[in-house]
C-alpha cells in the first residue's frame, strides 16, 4: 500500500515531536508556583478589603476548637476569638484559620492536570478537611501550652511550616487516590 | 512500595523534629549571622537600610521542611551526587529566597509601613516562600512522587508523559 506524500506538515510535526518535552512535574511545579501568586494575590485584595466581614471564621475556629477541647476538659473556655484551656489563652487571628493552606492547597489541585470536575470534587472535600486539621493543631497548640509552655513556641513556629506541608500533601494525595485515579 | 513510602514518612517525622530543634536552639541566631556578609554589601547597594529580622526570621524556616524532605528521600547515600546538588542548590535557591524577601519587606515596609496595603503587597511573596520547599524538593526529585505513591502519575489527563502524546490514526 502506497504511503501518503510527505508533507511539509508532517516535517513540521516531527520537529515537535523530537524536541525536548517540558517534564510533567516541572510542569506541575511552575503553574504550581504561578497560580500560588495569582490567587494570593487575589486573596489578599479582598481579604484586606472585607477583613471585618470575616471575622465569624475566626470566632468559629476559636468556638470550635474550645469545644473539642471541652469534650476532655472542663478547664476550656472561649468568646470571641480567643480560647484559653487551664488558663493559657490564645487569640486566633486569621493566620490561625487554614486559609493560607487552603490557598496552597487550592493552587496545587488546580496545577495538577485532570478534568474541572474532579477539581472541584478536590476543592469540595480538601477545604473542609484543611479546616478540620486546624483545628486538631490548634486544639493541640492549646495542650501544648497549657501544660508544657516551654515547648509551645517551638510548636507553634517552627513546625508551623512542617505541618502545613504535611497537611496540604496528606490531603492532596487523598485526593488524587480517591478521586483523580478511581476509575483506574 | 508500601514500606518505602512508610519508612520516608518515618524518615520526615524524625528529621523534621531534629532539623527542627537545632534551628530553634541554635541556627535561628547563627544562620542571619551567615548570612550578613552577603545581605549587608548587597542591601547597602540597593539602599536597604533594615534588615526586619523579628518578622522574618518566621520564614527563613522554610530551610528545616527541606531538609527534612532531602534527608528523608530515599537513596540518600545511593544517590550521593544527586543528594549534594539538591542540598546545595536548594539552600542556595532558598537563601537568595530570603534575601530577595528581605528587600521586599523593606521596600514595602518603607513605603506602606504595617497597613493593609503592606499586607496586600508582600503576603503572596510570603505564601511563596512557605510553598517553595515543596516545589523545590519535587524539581529536584522529579520521580519521586510517583516512586512513593505508585498510582501517582503526573501529565495530560493523570497520565504519564508517554502516554500523553497524541495516537490519533492518520487522516
Amino acid at each position: 500500500m502506497p504511503g501518503r506524500p510527505k508533507s511539509d506538515m508532517d516535517d513540521s510535526k516531527e520537529k515537535a515531536s523530537s524536541k525536548p518535552r517540558i517534564s510533567p512535574v516541572v510542569r506541575f511545579v511552575v503553574l504550581f508556583l504561578v497560580l500560588l501568586v495569582l490567587i494570593s494575590i487575589g486573596f489578599s485584595q479582598l481579604f484586606t478589603r472585607y477583613h471585618d466581614n470575616v471575622l465569624w471564621l475566626m470566632e468559629m475556629t476559636a468556638a470550635i476548637s474550645g469545644s473539642i477541647l471541652s469534650i476532655f476538659s472542663s478547664n476550656v473556655s472561649y468568646a470571641g476569638v480567643n480560647v484559653s484551656y487551664m488558663g493559657f489563652s490564645v487569640e486566633i487571628i486569621d493566620e490561625c484559620t487554614g486559609l493560607f493552606e487552603m490557598l496552597i492547597y487550592l493552587a496545587a489541585v488546580f496545577s495538577f492536570s485532570t478534568t474541572f470536575r474532579k477539581k472541584l470534587i478536590g476543592i469540595a472535600m480538601g477545604l473542609p478537611a484543611i479546616f478540620l486539621f486546624n483545628l486538631a493543631r490548634i486544639a493541640l497548640l492549646l495542650v501544648v501550652g497549657a501544660r508544657w509552655y516551654a515547648a509551645f513556641d517551638f510548636m507553634h513556629l517552627y513546625l508551623w511550616q512542617v505541618t502545613l506541608i504535611i497537611m496540604i500533601s496528606t490531603i492532596w494525595i487523598l485526593w488524587l487516590y480517591l478521586v483523580v485515579y478511581r476509575e483506574k | 512500595m508500601k514500606n518505602e513510602l512508610w519508612k520516608f514518612l518515618i524518615k520526615l517525622a524524625i528529621f523534621t523534629v531534629v532539623f527542627g530543634l537545632i534551628w530553634f536552639f541554635w541556627a535561628q541566631d547563627a544562620y542571619p549571622r551567615f548570612l550578613k556578609p552577603i545581605v549587608f554589601p548587597f542591601f547597602q547597594w540597593i539602599g536597604v537600610k533594615k534588615w526586619r529580622l523579628s518578622l522574618l526570621l518566621d520564614h527563613f524556616t522554610n530551610i528545616v521542611p527541606y531538609l527534612a524532605l532531602v534527608c528523608a528521600t530515599p537513596g540518600f547515600f545511593a544517590h550521593w551526587k544527586k543528594t549534594i546538588i539538591a542540598l546545595l542548590g536548594g539552600m542556595v535557591i532558598l537563601m537568595i529566597g530570603h534575601i530577595a524577601l528581605s528587600w521586599l519587606d523593606y521596600h514595602y515596609w518603607s513605603q506602606y509601613d504595617m497597613t493593609k496595603k503592606f499586607f496586600r503587597s508582600i503576603f503572596h511573596f510570603y505564601l511563596l516562600n512557605d510553598a517553595l520547599p515543596l516545589g523545590l524538593w519535587l524539581l529536584f526529585y522529579p520521580k519521586i512522587l510517583p516512586q512513593l505513591f505508585s498510582f501517582l502519575r503526573f501529565g495530560k489527563g493523570g497520565q504519564t508523559a508517554e502516554t500523553g502524546i497524541s495516537t490519533a490514526p492518520p487522516d
